[in-house]
């Protein structure tokens, strides 16, 4: 059994291990690196301070604003911010690259099980922690100030509520980092998984945004229900003394505006009666009487929905034990010793678990032999591997080292997930492009419209910018074949823009077509918008070859993040995609020319000035493209070496 | 006249203020097995990257194959006749290994067959044919050794280098390229190999030379080193490690365990 002097002395040598680990991550970073970690740091130390500082002044405050029996929807909304906090730290420690890891702390003496409470324990001390201990004590503390000393029995709720969440965490991790330790999954996981943590992150967002809608959508249909009677106007118009007229709007029946002469330039009648008076303050009376119960009703169906919610849904436990203590409802007191059990089962199953992989009971790492390889092992025959299509594939006209780049690149692209989300990422501009085409309105011109179309096709392209423009970077070590190999260098470039070239004109033309038929363009505008969206992509792709000659950046293995941000390749980097405006003005050339051309001579309506000037303008693209690759070659070959040191400083 | 393979100049590579290789004066003759011996951090490595083009030298020529490395057009037609295996190798991790034996071999313009027919020998040669639906990220260090050795050699190149070929190489692997190695020098090619395994390198080398912070301090064939005794006696020497002086650590000796 360990003594507790030497389990203090192990878990502050846990402590000081993970601090270290932490400190050496941002000494070794770029400078701008050191300094944007370095504030994130102290902002971090001050908002666990200002956490505390923050939560005594909601906990004094807040109940005052409210009646007793709703304080619990406040620690359901603090619950709301501690998850969504949490998910932040999940996304960001899933990407740390040291860990404390199992398998390099048990070759020392120490057991698994001292290992496994100490590393607990000390995943206490981590910054997010600390900062949402400090959020809720703070609040605890300030609600005694107002609630009484019964708000000092909400410690035991929301340790129970930190020890489950910690625990929860604690598994979570370890279950990921068995599945990490398979390279392949590890990958996935890396990209998918953040992913996945930022949609739930959106939750409470589109949970509060709904009831927001609900309030809305009641009040729309109480409004025309409240509406007072129609007031009968009398035939006889009855000037008043300044010749002016009293108007009853229908829209706001107990609000009179003056109106200006031109804009009623007929007298309208007026209602000048105690009568008519009377039933108008008895309507007003009776509306927010009303309005009242309409909002009370709702807050009752809220709060016993919230109610509900407190008890069925584990995170929200923690409120649902609160309002218990709070309302004396002692028989739903059970939330907390269940928050505990939570986190023992949790603790237990991750113990075994973990236990269990490091004793290699469970084999992440999956048999990779194939069958066919087993049979000719078997039978004792030389194996003869399964070839692929896709490295052996070749396009007609293209040299055969080119093809032999254009193959490779296929192959890895659809290999490796962080590139597969880069060529998926396009696919969400739709929804961006139509909700912001929904808000805007256009003007009539065809030729914006039709401009509009190749701009958002331009976006589309650019959402792939970041693999494109740091080709060399997401090759890593690969990158050293093709320093090493005797491929000319403007074919590496010209299959890689081959490669990535199908993805980007089908996701951007498809996009185009789209937003043609949104806006109901004519076939021709339809037809020189695709034909100029295509002849975008040469230019774009110039750009990019120059972005990633002149500006790589190195990528952790299976990651998108990138390792060394200095400052003049990233301000490189910003000032070349600067010129992809140009890039895009250069390509709306012909659908401005038309509607100057429109302008100036007005029967040339009916002539597709634009589609036949686009034509020579892909072809002029092109011919520019032929120009440039060789020259981007050459310049490929004088920088390659130093694009070698960027691309794998951090991979090795 | 004896052609050269390889012949440096003057070759010198900076980091900084840090001199890694200074005015080295490399010959190494056309059908040799050239042993380049060092301590950890003399400069091996980046002799290997700037006679390979995978950096440049600060000052100084290089010659490979009579041709010069410092040339773009040049250092093309000399990276078609040569085999590299690089310190960190040069893999994708996205590839199984027969997916980037096609690639090198289509990258040096090997017919399809050929490439088919020769991957397939040198998976089997090399023990790496059970691995075929492996992706390189899921290869240990000895097989990722293995298969750039492997890539090194499909083009039957007229000079290899090979930095460390033998480190995290199972023993059996190890013969097998020893013997693999021997072949190729011995049908006219030039090996140029680095390694700390001096009973290899005296082995399989018939030149060697022993490098010390940056400098070459020894270029010799392997006969005159034996004639005088052993290779790790000659490197011992040269390299100033005196095995006399070495200071005992006391307590290691002692028979209690620190409490």
């Amino acid at each position: 059994m360990m003594k507790l002097s030497d389990l203090k002395e192990q878990v502050t040598n846990f402590v000081w291990l993970r601090w270290r680990i932490q400190s050496n991550q941002l000494s070794k970073s770029s400078a701008i690196g050191k300094v944007i970690a370095a504030l994130m740091l102290v902002a971090f130390i001050m908002g666990a301070f200002a956490a505390l500082a923050t939560g005594t002044a909601l906990g004094i405050f807040l109940p005052r604003l409210m009646a007793r029996e709703y304080y619990f929807l406040l620690w359901n909304g603090l619950i709301v911010v501690a998850c969504a906090m949490w998910l932040f730290y999940l996304i960001a420690d899933l990407q740390r690259s040291e860990a404390i890891t199992f398998d390099r702390l048990l070759h020392l003496p120490i057991s698994f099980s001292q290992v496994f409470a100490i590393n607990y324990v000390s995943s206490w001390l981590g910054l997010h922690t600390l900062c949402l201990t400090g959020l809720g004590f703070g609040f605890i503390v300030g609600s005694a100030f107002s609630l009484g000393p019964i708000a000092l029995l909400f410690f035991l709720p929301f340790i129970a509520f930190l020890i489950a969440l910690t625990a929860l965490t604690y598994q979570f991790q370890g279950w990921i980092a068995t599945l990490m330790s398979n390279p392949r999954k590890r990958r996935a996981i890396l990209i998918g998984l953040p992913f996945v943590l930022v949609a739930l992150i959106q939750v409470p967002a589109v949970v509060i945004s709904r009831f927001a809608d609900r309030g809305e959508r009641q009040a729309q249909v109480a409004e025309p229900e409240l509406a007072p009677p129609e007031v009968v106007i009398p035939e006889t118009k009855t000037p008043d003394l300044d010749g002016d007229s009293a108007v009853t709007s229908p829209e706001s029946p107990t609000e009179s505006k003056p109106e200006s002469p031109i804009e009623s330039p007929i007298e309208a009648p007026t209602i000048d009666s105690t009568e008519t008076k009377e039933s108008d303050a008895i309507a007003e009376e009776k509306r927010r009487a009303e309005i009242q119960a309409a909002n009370k009703a709702a807050l009752d169906k809220l709060i016993s929905q919230v109610r509900l919610a407190n008890l069925v849904i584990p995170p929200l436990w923690l409120a649902g034990s609160i309002d218990s203590i709070l309302s004396g409802n002692l028989h739903v007191l059970w939330l907390t010793p269940m928050m505990l059990l939570v986190a023992w089962l949790s603790l237990r199953s991750n113990y075994r678990a973990t236990m269990r992989f490091y004793k290699g009971e469970t084999d992440a790492r999956a048999a990779t032999t194939s069958r066919r390889a087993k049979k000719d092992l078997a039978i004792g025959k030389a194996v003869t591997a399964r070839r692929s299509k896709w490295i052996e594939f070749g396009l007609p006209g293209l040299h055969d080292e080119t093809n032999a780049v254009l193959g490779l690149t296929w192959q890895s692209m659809l290999r490796a997930p962080e590139v597969k989300l880069y060529l998926l990422l396009p696919f969400v501009s739709p929804f961006i492009l139509f909700g912001a085409l929904q808000a805007w309105k256009i003007p009539p011109v065809d030729e914006l419209k039709a401009g509009l179309v190749v701009v958002a096709s331009a976006v589309t392209m650019l959402m792939a910018a970041g693999l494109i423009s740091n080709q060399f970077g997401f090759d890593r070590t690969g990158f050293r074949a093709f320093v090493l190999s005797p491929i000319r260098r403007e074919r590496i470039l010209l299959a890689r823009n081959i490669a990535i070239a199908p993805f980007l004109l089908i996701q951007s033309t498809l996009l185009a077509i789209a937003v043609c038929f949104y806006f109901g363009l004519p076939f021709d505008k339809l037809l020189s918008a695709v034909i100029l969206t295509a002849a975008m992509l040469p230019t774009f792709c110039l750009l990019m070859n120059l972005m990633s000659i002149l500006t790589p950046f190195a990528l952790a293995a299976g990651s998108i993040q990138p390792q060394q941000l200095n400052f003049i390749p990233l301000m490189t980097n910003m000032g070349l995609s600067m010129f992809m405006p140009i890039i895009v003005g250069f390509t709306l050339m012909p659908l401005g020319l038309e509607w100057l051309l429109d302008q100036a001579v007005v029967s040339s309506r009916w002539f597709p000035f634009a589609l036949l000037l686009s034509v020579p303008w892909v072809g002029f693209s092109f011919w520019l493209y032929a120009i440039v690759i060789p020259w981007q070659g050459k310049l490929l070959a004088r920088r390659e070496q130093e694009i070698l040191r960027v691309v794998t400083s951090k991979a090795e | 006249m004896t052609k050269l393979a390889i012949e440096t100049r003057s070759l010198t590579r900076k980091f900084g203020d840090r001199t890694a290789v200074s005015s080295l004066d490399l010959q190494v003759e056309a059908g040799t097995f050239y042993g380049f011996l060092g301590p950890n951090g003399a400069g091996k490595s980046t002799t290997i990257k700037m006679l390979t083009g995978l950096i440049s030298p600060t000052e100084g020529t290089i010659s490979v194959l009579g041709k010069n490395m410092l040339d773009n057009n040049e250092s093309l037609e000399v990276k078609r006749s040569i085999g590299v295996v690089p310190e960190n190798l040069a893999l994708f991790d996205n590839l199984t290994a027969v997916e980037y034996l096609t690639f090198v071999g289509r990258v040096h313009g090997l017919p399809k067959a050929t490439i088919q027919q020769r991957s397939d020998e040198m998976l089997n040669l090399l023990s790496l044919e059970q691995e075929t639906k492996k992706l390189v990220l899921e290869y240990s260090h000895g097989m990722r050794k293995k298969l750039s050795l492997a890539a090194a050699l499909l083009a039957n190149p007229k000079l290899l280098f090979l930095d460390e070929p033998f480190e995290g190489v199972d023993a059996v692997a190890s013969v097998t390229i020893r013997d693999l190695l021997s072949g190729f020098v011995a049908k006219g090619s030039t090996v140029f190999l680095t390694s700390h395994v001096l009973d290899i390198v005296e082995r399989l080398c018939s030149h060697v030379g022993i490098i010390m912070n940056g400098k070459i301090i020894l270029q010799t064939s392997m006969k005159e080193i034996q004639s005088k005794g052993t290779l790790e006696k000659c490197f011992l020497e040269v390299a100033g490690a005196d095995t006399s002086t070495v200071r005992k650590l006391d307590w290691l000796e002692q028979a209690e365990q620190p409490t």
